[in-house]
């Protein structure tokens, strides 16, 4: 997983280089295939990432670039959200003894109960694993 | 998820934006599970963020 991860970080950074002089519309920079074994799913993943910088933003640490990326992050989870994308589904592929689950629900949490996207409030998934939680 | 598939992270440029996807291949065809679009710095951010992230799950 940390290679997969480094390798990303490095295709991101590439991307960023090559699209300055580069006029054509779009161009796939590169792409990673990732076991499907790798262990953890890639949208936890991301969202541990974004609460990374929402803990980073709550304690007065954050820099512009950390809040472009916390709105870029509402704003997926929001599009994501409104497209129907399964987060119950997403839900159910953590293992709840992992702390994956409360992540993500963290983290949809916080989206819904700010200005992001207000409109999902009350519609966020259940953990599995737990019995007053389950679906 | 079948034996047959792959789960792949797709990096694209596109105009002033980095879109990031995640989805599985099928075939030739990649079927989009999660996409996010940011502009550069943002990009150069969630790399930091991920080495750093790395190093914390995988000493």
């Amino acid at each position: 997983m940390r290679r997969a991860l480094s390798l990303l970080a490095l295709l991101l950074v590439g991307a960023c280089s090559s699209g300055s002089s580069e006029p054509t519309p779009t161009s796939i920079a590169s792409r990673i295939t990732v076991s499907p074994h790798v262990g953890l799913p890639p949208t936890p993943v991301l969202n541990a990432l974004y609460l990374r910088m929402l803990d980073e933003r709550l304690a007065l640490r954050h820099s512009r670039a950390d809040d472009a990326l916390l709105y870029a992050a509402a704003r997926a989870t929001c599009a994501g959200w409104a497209a129907g994308m399964d987060f119950d589904g997403v839900l159910r592929t953590l293992p709840p003894w992992s702390g994956w689950q409360d992540w993500q629900q963290a983290w949809l949490a916080y989206a819904a109960t700010t200005t992001y996207c207000p409109q999902f409030a009350g519609r966020l998934p259940h953990k599995t694993g737990r019995r007053d939680h389950g679906p | 998820m079948t034996t047959d598939e792959q789960e792949v992270w797709e990096v694209v440029q596109a105009d002033d934006q980095v879109v990031l996807t995640f989805g599985r291949q099928l075939g030739a065809r990649l079927v989009p599970t999660f996409l996010t679009a940011m502009p550069p710095d943002v990009a150069r951010a969630l790399a930091d963020a991920l080495v750093d992230f790395a190093e914390q799950i995988d000493p």
